[in-house]
């Protein structure tokens, strides 16, 4: 290794009583400060000091000389030094190297960036400073603008307990003496920094692994857990140009944001206590996370993954880290408590946050000022174009869609299948996905499906209001599957045939069928298929726009794919189908080999990857979506649902469900986008007419029983058959208006505009009357929805009096038809809160759904009236049944009839178990339940104490006799019982859970634990979202502007 | 305007979106022509046709829910009534499978634990007549029926079977309020809740209420009788209708008969929960000293048309004016077969009530015995004929027992009658067979008379049972079993 010095000896000055000062200037590609830095220096007028130059490796720029020669020039006045590493080692790094190839005596060592003027009698002054306080240990000067003296940039620092800093200064703060009374600050940065010369060797000087950022803050912090002070001398003045964080010269240690983040963790890691630390690592990475999530916002994704580098290499070196931590902690001398008064709050440290990230918010979106004036041309543009008949229509058309949705926007909460009422709350959504324990249904164990997730972010949007969150829901899905449709034909499209895509799709089929049958996973796969579709196109080469890029559009595909697939696992299939068509088409009609399958597949793995684990149990023997689709005992359950439905429906707009002479229009704007269109736009509707042919091959083979189902239902197999439609009507529109005029022969024409004007005129039929009727909402709203209303605000009521219990709905004016959501089934069970969207995804095949199952049969059949005690023993307090074939349920002894209405029958049922109770013993029909045979039986439960839940998944009681605890969900051997802190030892429980209660005793609980692997996986798959989202929508690169 | 001044316009319509988005072929694609095109739009039309060429059937859909995990749970009651308040007798509870297996039955209040009962056997228990009683069977389709000796306020005899059903609407078409007839009716409510019912009365002029007869309150476990002659001037067709507003409940009408009424009797009888468009009865008769009279009530807000048809055993007679009859909406009406027949037919006739334009309406019977014997008797028909029938006792002591076979598919029955006594250990057994559309009367033997008959057929029919005591007449109904 060669060291290059100016001086053989050691860089030391004979003492002329003042304590001698060796400087070290570290410099790395700053020649053009270094000669300020230097002149500047050597005009100090303090008596003894002399400077070491090291030179951090740096790049060698043509047609300048060597630096060493810089330093010579201008400090030859003084005793000076030069040495080079033979790599960059960052500023600290470069110091400890340079400190341990030279001897010096040197009392003091003031250390300075290369890109730093210093100010008249600087030196003395922070010389001054330090001796006047015998504990203090660093000194840093103040610092101002390298340019403007004026303008404040530092006067010492604080840290919140993050370690993130704080600088307590205003944007370009003048310089009126008004901090000049601060003294002790929490650290100074390594911009320039006076420090004993022993206590530098006591701390074992930089930690040199840092490279570059956070290196101060460190070293600060360590000397202060030493009991030494940290002072600010603000007589010192001390320019910066902060050539680093203003990009005017490069670092080798890049990005900023990695080295930064995994600095600033080594650091609390090494430096904070024992205790403070137990909660300060999860939050650190939480907040992390959350940085995260504000990158996507601030379209800086690829900053995430330095965040997850940061988070990985901290990982990688964790012994590491203990191992230096053990050494900072062993020469302690001060608590974390006192040096609290020199951390900042945490509100202080948001509110500066925030204020910088709105900076960076209107860098990412552009400034407020542009962002009004673009709005401003759009709005008069549009308004403009609004103008005459067009406005008219457009108003007319609004005021149509406000009318034909009335019982979606004025009416209670839908209920029927997979369209129910969100909780009430803003997080309830989430807190259902996170919880170990699912309660929907007899309970299964979490985590819950992704489906829980998403939806729960519209919680928030509402408020909280779930009356509010449906409307919220559908109107987003509603302009999402607009947007979407608009833009699926922009590539091939004007404005108003992408208008006319977007209003055919949104009124389409799928919002229509998916409304009346209350199919939520129809109509998120409706608003994400037109996005799907696009980057299918796309992918496959069919169009590519200049600004296209192959990775977002990967990323896009998998996200919408994930969006869909996590309501609809089918539709990953129907995907495939789609593409593997569009690949095939494009290779027939323009011959070249295939291209972007590949990336097709990899997108559509990646949309199935971001569902993981739910996505690995679609197969799953457990209720699996895809298992109950395609198994021998459940698959006609949903063929049947395809009954009506064939290629012929298909073919005549009638699959899914629509008004029908709107549902006939649509092929006829199929024809005439064939014989109207040219070109790109005429192959394109080719393709979406073979999609229509194969989605209606495989309905009709499905309603045959030829196949099994992809998808649950025809309203679901038909997204891509109403997005083709629909697409089929923009490319018409587009063709009568830019292709037909170009191609003059009179025929064709005519008979286009014909055809067109025809299927507007039926599509007209068939869409006023349906909006006068306002035919999209559930089949028997909104008198059901009320109803459903009206029942949960009674339970509510039960349940805050006499603790959780659960209702059974039966009756298929509850269930709605099969859905991938909703398993089939004449019945289902909520708890008290009635139908929500957390029950969606239940297991209907676990066991205890199975005898559940049985017991429900018994009372269709008639072959019991023993109803309550058998369903009591699930903890079903209350039956809600339809009226459509009530008979048996009437004569249940055991079930008192409570309500009775036009369209369904509320009864009680006063045999209930409690959902967590001790008894003497087992109850009677929980045994019988499992003995299959409860005759003769009189249940006289004696209960000893009723445990209250305390959480989702954890039940309490303060004292208990000796007894059995059993828990009404359905058994798993992960929930374990507690008394006195003992573990109690499991009874068998039937179809729940039991536990031996030996003694009388303390308090009683019994939990389902969270496991590690699920809050790890919980963190992955955060992780893969937030990439694919960042990746997704990554700021396009400006043209004109290099990269 | 200028051309500039136009496309300047232009482009401001447009905005600045328009502007940015152009219409981009993927680059470097050379122009396929259209013979391919052409191609892919054939073999699609191809397709396509045979796509709608193999249009199949559905899938048979298998259910509407995945398995159950095993058996059904089998334990289910009958509600037998309690009598009337003001009135006095014997009942004796009759009970036992309805597909002649081994079960157990336990009668409600008075057993502590369920007996089993043998094939070809049943239970049969003497009850306090004053209290209801729920009789419960485990392990298969129970049938139950309770017969009564009457003392007071009219001595006769009377049975019914004992029903399986609630309902929060039940339908009694025959009845009277005139001197001579006594009609109460039972409201049961075996359900924990209590229940409230209003009941309406039905005449050939419309509709009856009185405030007496709105929200009457029955307690859970309890009876409550409404003795109608109490609320309701003589009216000599009255029929009834009560609604439970609350919970739901089992209703019986009681008519106690003696002059001036034509005759002195006895009947009780389960009302109808349903409405129905077609009403069959087995057992009638067109002879001297028996009046035949069939009750009808109209429960809806439309007009009903109404055939009314005979069955004897050889032969289906339509008297003329029985055809297309008018029955008013919310209204009864009441005839008399004697009087139509005039001398048509003698013997044992069966009777269908149709609606002819699919109102549904509900039908009632009852057999007045005037001549040389006396009795009362009616039993609602049943719109639902079956292969299989139970027919418990219809009296206690009775001088002659038959059953009533009416075959009322397109195609001859073979019909199987077989008798479950109480020991267990007497047999008899008939088999006949039985014309489309015809019917017949089983003469059974002394030894059945406290036994119960399990009528099965191979064709869908209906089955009623007639006692005759020395005092009066007994008919019933039975409860449906399943076919051989």
């Amino acid at each position: 290794m060669a060291i290059q010095t100016g001086i053989e000896a050691p860089a030391t000055t004979p003492r002329t009583g003042a304590p001698s000062v060796l400087a070290i200037v570290v410099t790395h590609g700053g020649e053009e400060w270094l000669r300020r830095c230097l002149v500047t220096l050597a005009a100090q007028q303090y008596p003894s000091f002399s400077v070491l130059v090291v030179d951090d490796a740096s790049p060698q720029v043509p047609g300048q000389g060597p630096t060493r020669r810089i330093v010579k020039r201008h400090v030859k006045q003084l005793q000076w030094g030069y040495m080079r590493t033979p790599r960059p080692l960052g500023y600290g790094g470069a110091i400890n190297w340079a400190l341990s190839r030279v001897r010096t005596k040197a009392d003091l060592l003031l250390f300075l960036h290369d890109d730093v003027w210093v100010g008249e009698d600087a030196l003395t002054e922070m010389v001054r400073r330090i001796l006047e306080d015998p504990g203090a240990a660093f000194v840093g000067p103040k610092i101002v603008s390298y340019e403007d003296p004026l303008r404040l940039e530092e006067v010492g620092m604080h840290a919140d307990r993050f370690g993130y800093p704080y600088r307590g200064l205003e944007e370009g703060e003048i310089d009126l003496g008004q901090h000049d009374s601060r003294r002790e600050v929490f650290y100074v940065t390594s911009t320039c920094m006076l420090v004993w010369h022993k206590v530098f060797k006591e701390l074992r000087g930089w930690d040199a692994r840092l490279r570059a950022f956070a290196e101060d803050l460190d070293i600060c912090w360590r000397a202060r857990l030493a009991g030494y002070n940290v002072l600010v001398a603000p007589k010192a003045r001390i320019g910066h140009a902060m050539g680093l964080a203003t990009g005017q010269r490069a670092s080798p240690f890049k990005p900023a944001r990695y080295y930064s983040r995994r600095n600033r963790l080594r650091t609390v890691f090494k430096n904070a206590s024992g205790l403070r630390l137990i909660p300060l690592i999860p939050q650190f990475i939480l907040l992390t996370f959350a940085e995260m999530v504000a990158f996507i916002v601030l379209r800086q994704p690829q900053e995430i993954s330095n965040l997850w580098r940061a988070l990985g290499w901290n990982f990688a070196r964790l012994f590491q880290t203990l191992s230096e931590r053990a050494k900072v902690q062993r020469g302690r001398r001060v608590s974390d408590l006192k040096l609290r008064r020199h951390t900042i709050r945490q509100r202080t440290r948001a509110r500066v946050y925030l204020i910088h990230q709105r900076t960076r918010f209107e860098e990412a979106w552009g400034r407020r000022g542009e962002i009004a004036a673009s709005r401003g041309e759009r709005a008069r543009a549009l308004g403009l174009s609004l103008k005459g008949w067009l406005g008219f229509a457009v108003l007319l058309g609004l005021l149509s869609l406000f009318f034909g949705f009335r019982h979606v926007w004025w009416r209670p909460p839908m209920s029927l299948g997979e369209m129910l009422p969100f909780p009430e709350g803003p997080f309830e959504m989430w807190k259902a996905y996170l919880a170990p324990w699912r309660p929907a249904g007899l309970g299964d164990p979490g985590v819950g499906p992704p489906a829980l997730a998403m939806l729960g972010a519209v919680s928030p949007l509402a408020l909280g209001s779930a009356g509010a969150a449906q409307k919220l829901l559908v109107l987003l899905l509603g302009l999402t599957a607009f947007w979407g449709a608009y833009l699926l034909v922009g590539d091939f499209a004007d404005r108003k045939a992408r208008f006319a895509a977007g209003i055919a799709y949104m009124l389409g089929g799928v919002g229509y069928a998916g409304l009346q049958e209350g199919a939520l996973g129809a109509l998120i796969l409706g608003a994400a298929a037109p996005y799907v579709l696009r980057g299918l196109i796309r992918l496959t080469g069919w169009t590519r726009p200049p600004d296209w890029h192959s990775g977002r559009a990967v990323a896009r595909v998998a996200l919408a794919t994930g969006i869909s697939g996590a309501f609809v696992p089918g539709s990953v299939l129907l995907y495939v189908l789609v593409a593997g068509i569009l690949l095939l088409l494009r290779w027939a009609l323009v011959g070249h080999r295939p291209e972007g399958g590949v990336k097709v597949l990899v997108a559509l793995a990646a949309g199935w990857a971001l569902l993981l684990p739910w996505s690995a149990t679609w197969l799953s023997s457990d209720g699996g979506p895809l298992y109950l689709q395609w198994s021998t005992e459940t698959w006609r359950l949903y063929a049947g649902n395809f009954a009506d439905h064939d290629i012929l429906t298909v073919l005549l707009g009638q699959t899914p469900d629509a008004p029908l002479f709107f549902g006939l229009a649509l092929p006829v704007f199929g024809v005439v986008a064939l014989i109207a269109g040219a070109g790109q736009r005429r192959r394109i509707a080719l393709g979406l007419w073979a999609v229509i042919v194969v989605v209606g091959w495989l309905v009709g083979a499905t309603a045959a029983g030829w196949i099994r189902p992809l998808v649950a239902s025809p309203t679901e197999a038909g997204v891509f058959v109403s997005l083709a439609f629909a697409s089929l009507v923009g490319l018409a529109v587009a063709g009568l208006r830019l292709d037909l005029p170009r191609r003059g022969f009179g025929g064709v024409r005519w008979v286009a505009l014909l055809l067109m004007a025809g299927a507007t005129i039926a599509a007209g039929a068939g869409l006023v009357p349906s909006l006068y009727h306002g035919e999209w909402r559930p089949e028997g709203a909104p008198e059901r929805a009320a109803a459903v209303e009206q029942i949960q605000e009674l339970f509510e009521i039960e349940a805050e009096a006499s603790g959780p219990f659960r209702v059974l709905w039966v009756g298929e004016g509850w269930t709605g038809r099969a859905s991938s959501a909703r398993p089939p089934g004449r019945s289902f069970v909520t708890d008290s809160r009635g139908p929500q969207l957390t029950d969606l995804f239940e297991d209907p095949l676990g066991q205890a759904d199975r005898e559940l199952r049985k017991v429900v049969a018994s009372i269709d059949s008639g072959a019991t009236d023993r109803g309550g005690a058998l369903l009591g023993a699930f903890n079903i307090r209350y039956v809600t049944l339809d009226r459509g074939d009530s008979r048996n349920w009437l004569v249940q002894r055991d079930l008192a009839l409570v309500r009775t209405e036009a369209d369904y029958f509320l009864f009680e049922n006063r045999q209930y178990l409690p959902r967590a109770a001790v008894f003497d013993r087992l109850p009677s029909y929980v045994t019988l339940l499992e003995e299959e045979d409860p005759r003769f039986v009189r249940p006289r439960e004696l209960r000893e104490a009723l445990l209250d839940r305390t959480d989702i998944s954890r039940f309490r009681a303060e004292e208990s006799d000796p007894g059995t605890l059993f828990l009404a969900e359905s058994t798993d051997r992960e929930w374990a019982a507690q008394q006195d802190g003992r573990r109690l030892a499991r009874a068998e429980g039937g179809w729940g859970n039991a536990f031996f209660v030996p003694q009388e005793g303390g308090p009683v609980t019994v939990a389902y634990p969270r496991t590690p692997p699920q809050i790890l996986w919980l963190f992955v798959v955060a992780l893969a979202w937030i990439v694919v989202i960042g990746a997704s929508f990554s700021r396009r690169p400006e043209r004109g502007r290099g990269r | 305007m200028n051309r500039a001044g136009r496309e300047r316009r232009s482009q401001e319509r447009r905005g600045p979106i328009n502007r940015a988005r152009t219409i981009l072929p993927t680059p470097k694609e050379p122009d396929p022509g259209v013979g391919r095109e052409l191609l892919i739009l054939v073999l699609l039309i191809g397709i396509l046709a045979l796509g709608v060429a193999t249009v199949a059937d559905p899938a048979t859909p298998g259910g509407d829910s995945p398995r159950a995990g095993g058996a059904l749970y089998s334990e289910r009651a009958a509600f037998c009534p309690g009598l009337p308040t003001g009135s006095a007798g014997v009942s004796d509870i009759a009970a036992g499978s309805r597909r002649g297996n081994e079960m157990g039955v336990l009668v409600e209040p008075l057993d502590a634990s369920a007996r089993t009962v043998r094939p070809e056997e049943i239970a049969l228990r003497r009850v306090d007549a004053a209290f209801a009683h729920n009789v419960v069977g485990y392990g298969d389709l129970l049938g139950a029926s309770a017969a009564t000796d009457f003392s007071q306020p009219v001595a006769g005899v009377a049975a019914a079977t004992c029903s399986a059903r609630a309902s929060s609407e039940w339908y009694f078409p025959q009845g009277s309020s005139a001197d001579g007839y006594n009609e109460r009716l039972v409201v049961y409510n075996p359900f924990p809740g209590d229940a409230v019912v209003n009941v309406t009365l039905f005449t050939p002029q419309g509709t009856r209420t009185r405030a007496a007869l709105t929200d009457i309150a029955v307690p859970s476990q309890r009876s409550t009788t409404i003795a109608l002659n109490r609320f309701v001037l003589q009216h000599p067709v009255l029929g009834a209708r009560v609604v439970a507003e609350r919970g739901r409940v089992v209703a019986w009408k009681f008519m106690f008969v003696r002059p001036p009424a034509p005759s002195e009797g006895v009947s009780f009888t389960v009302g109808a929960a349903d409405t129905a468009t077609t009403w069959y009865f087995a057992a009638g008769r067109s002879t001297d000293g028996i009046q035949e009279r069939i009750g009808l009530i109209n429960p809806t807000e439309d007009e009903a048309v109404v055939t009314v048809s005979l069955i004897t055993e050889g032969e289906a007679i339509q008297p003329p004016d029985l055809v297309e009859m008018t029955l008013p909406r919310m209204s009864a009406m009441d005839l008399n077969l004697r009087r139509h027949l005039a001398g048509a037919a003698s013997g044992g006739i069966g009777v269908v009530v149709t609606s002819v334009n699919e109102i549904p309406i509900v039908a009632e019977r009852s057999l007045i015995f005037d001549g040389t014997g006396r009795g009362f008797a009616s039993y609602l028909g049943t719109p639902d004929p079956a292969p299989g029938w139970w027919l418990g006792p219809a009296a206690l002591d009775p001088q002659s027992d038959e059953v009533s076979i009416l075959n009322v598919s397109e195609r001859e029955a073979s019909v199987t009658l077989r008798l479950a006594a109480p020991d267990g250990a007497s047999r008899w057994s008939e088999e006949v067979v039985i014309a489309a559309a015809a019917r017949v009367d089983v003469e059974l033997p002394p030894r059945a008379a406290t036994g119960a008959i399990v009528v099965q057929a191979d064709a869908p029919v209906v089955a009623e049972r007639l006692a005759r005591t020395r005092r009066d007449a007994s008919l019933m109904g039975g409860s449906v079993a399943p076919g051989p």
